[in-house]
């Protein structure tokens, strides 16, 4: 009976205790992701294919999905700071890299309202799935296309101010935040989209990270264009800020909605190694979280992309790209199911010889299981079906059917 | 929470009532006539007399933190209470409030002592996380020492009430009606069974989901 009492009576308590003993003002959570992986998938576009999918037929066996390090300082209640250092084990430029650094001053709230600044690089505030440590998901392995499209090519490097209404505490009915953002250095997003239209993958690009250029010649860029040597997301080419602007209704755990209109008003006529891409999208998202632990989440997105002829600006490429997607999850206690369908597609408006646009749609079904705070296990089998006319430069199948399967063991560590 | 005995002890201690005393019990019913648990319950001598329990001003209640939730969700107290919030969540929490009542800002880091917060104004004071937005809490500050929630059959039993006329008020998040049909006048006098039932007229708040569960998923 001493014994009991002076022994911990579960490793949840031993947690509490040490964390009594020291104060939290840093804390760490190390991630180590291995899967086993099975596809048929045309070869990856991480090796310069056409495919869709992370891993193709030639990637059987075991790999490393995601090492990463979520790091969270506070300098004072209301100033933190927020690191996600990451590795894929995929061939990467760097082997260790950054996806979000930033300064995050979430103040008090004063009658009703409160004020949120974040200053650095994170993610615009789209994702209604993609809301686990590291920007990862809680609901399945790979993100909807909507969201990879967000981990691949989109980051806010500049600042975005919101101000939420808290309603919840002052009227009892749901919280309405607006937020707005100013950046630059994303001059690039649009670039992978226009080579090989939508995926759905895990993957996010690190700040300082390359893609392999995918073959398909369907622009008229200048000789000296870096994007043959590889795709990089994050340039400031024409010294032009960009804004995204947005509003989210909130009610408590039940409902959010959320709707951002994006521009990067990338100047057409500028080139600096690579084109400026001018994007826009509006987006649309719903998550409804309801009781038994059933969460149904829907987004959509609509927008486009385009580059001009260098010097004039004239436009010579425009792409028209859409999406949504409905995910419907159940956790029963430590155990979690999630199905997911997908639909996308792109179309090539303006260009003057190739016309390179993909359609499909996907189906991604997902269990996972927490054994307890430290291990997951999780298994997802995913299907896309989606043409991409670009294959044809590639010798591939224009129309093809992709199939994988991943088992990922997770360990974390938190301090 | 405090029992009945104890209620009723508060009850004799209180000078300048006469002894006789009597017991009323409440029960709060949705339309379709189910029973309506955790609704704050209170009855306060109607001429607005203050009435202080000495032991007012030395009590402590607790406000806790676990799996990001307040626990209890609501809690009633009298005022003059000190209220702790220990924190029983392995991360940390900012609690805060701007109701009138009792706006206040709380700091529960691990390792750094929190504490207790002094209530002395009657009204509801509503608690938020400035870290978990979803955690939301409730303390009603009583200004009568006859208070308490009703329990899972809808019920609650005062301690034994001088005579005298009372206003008997009722509150919950989960409430819609509107604040006039929440409360009434009584009179407590010879009568032996004091049964007030309050039917409400529209349908309550469901309680929160909480799918999260205690996870640590943020909002974006």
């Amino acid at each position: 009976m001493a014994c009991a009492l002076l022994w911990p009576a579960s490793p949840a308590l031993a947690g509490s205790e040490s964390g009594d003993a020291s104060d939290d003002a840093q804390s760490f959570l190390l991630s180590v992701d291995l899967r086993a992986v099975a596809s048929d998938g045309l070869p990856s576009y991480l090796e310069g294919g056409g495919g869709k999918q992370r891993f193709d037929d030639n990637d059987d066996g075991f790999h490393v999905g995601r090492i990463f390090l979520d790091y969270r300082g506070r300098f004072t209640d209301t100033l933190s700071v927020h690191a996600t250092l990451n590795t894929y084990g995929d061939d990467d430029k760097n082997p260790v890299d950054v996806t979000e650094m930033y300064l995050d001053w979430k103040t008090y709230p004063h009658g009703g309202w409160r004020w949120r600044t974040k200053v650095g690089a994170f993610y615009p505030p789209v994702s209604l799935e993609n809301r686990g440590p590291g920007w990862s998901s809680p609901y399945s392995i790979s993100a909807s296309a909507i969201n990879t499209w967000f981990g691949e090519e989109f980051r806010t490097i500049g600042a975005e101010v919101s101000a939420t209404w808290l309603g919840s505490q002052s009227h009892g009915t749901g919280d309405l935040t607006l937020y707005a953002s100013l950046y630059k250095w994303n001059d690039d997003v649009g670039l992978l989209m226009s080579f090989r239209g939508w995926s759905l993958n895990d993957r996010q690009t690190p700040l300082f990270g390359r893609l392999p250029f995918i073959p398909i010649f369907f622009l008229t860029p200048p000789p000296n264009a870096e994007f043959r040597n590889g795709f990089e997301f994050f340039h400031e080419i024409d010294n032009r800020i960009g804004y995204y602007a947005g509003a989210e209704w909130k009610q408590s755990n039940f409902l959010t909605l959320r709707a951002t209109h994006y521009d990067n008003r990338a100047d057409l006529s500028k080139f600096e190694y690579d084109f400026a891409w001018l994007t826009r999208y509006d987006s649309l998202g719903a998550r409804v979280e309801l009781p038994r632990d059933w969460t149904l989440i829907g987004q959509w997105l609509s927008g486009d992309t385009a580059v001009g002829f260098i010097p004039s600006g004239v436009k010579q490429y425009e792409l028209d790209m859409d999406s949504w997607f409905l995910l419907a999850s159940k956790g029963f206690g430590r155990h979690r199911l999630t199905a997911r369908y997908d639909d996308f597609g792109s179309d090539q408006t303006m260009g003057t010889g190739f016309r390179n646009w993909d359609a499909g749609h996907a189906w991604t079904f997902a269990y996972l299981v927490d054994f307890n705070d430290s291990w997951q296990v999780a298994v997802e089998s995913l299907t896309i079906d989606a043409m991409l006319t670009g294959r044809v430069m590639l010798g591939e199948p224009v129309h093809a059917t992709e199939h994988q399967v991943q088992l990922a063991v997770r360990y974390s560590w938190r301090n | 929470m405090k029992t009945p005995l104890f209620q009723a002890f508060l009850a004799l201690s209180v000078a300048g009532y006469c002894t006789a005393a009597q017991a009323l019990s409440v029960q709060v019913v949705d339309p379709a006539g189910r029973p309506v648990a955790d609704v704050v319950v209170v009855v306060s001598p109607s001429d607005g007399r203050a009435v202080k329990t000495e032991s007012a001003n030395r009590a402590h209640a607790q406000m806790d933190q676990r799996n990001r939730e307040f626990v209890p969700q609501v809690l009633v107290i009298e005022a003059g209470t000190w209220v702790d919030f220990p924190n029983s969540d392995s991360v940390s929490h900012q609690v805060y409030s701007f109701s009138p009542a009792k706006p206040f800002q709380l700091p529960l880091y691990k390792g750094s002592a929190h504490p207790p917060v002094l209530f002395d104004r009657a009204g509801v004071v509503t608690l938020g996380c400035n870290i978990h937005d979803n955690m939301l809490g409730y303390i009603y500050v009583a200004d009568s020492p006859w208070f308490g929630k009703t329990d899972i059959d809808g019920r609650w039993a005062s301690g034994a009430l001088p005579i005298g006329r009372y206003d008997l008020r009722i509150w919950s998040p989960r409430i819609r009606d509107t604040a006039d049909s929440l409360h009434r006048l009584i009179d407590v006098g010879d009568r032996l069974d004091l049964k007030e039932t309050f039917k409400l007229d529209r349908k309550v708040k469901a309680p929160a989901a909480q799918p999260a569960n205690g996870k640590p998923w943020d909002d974006y």
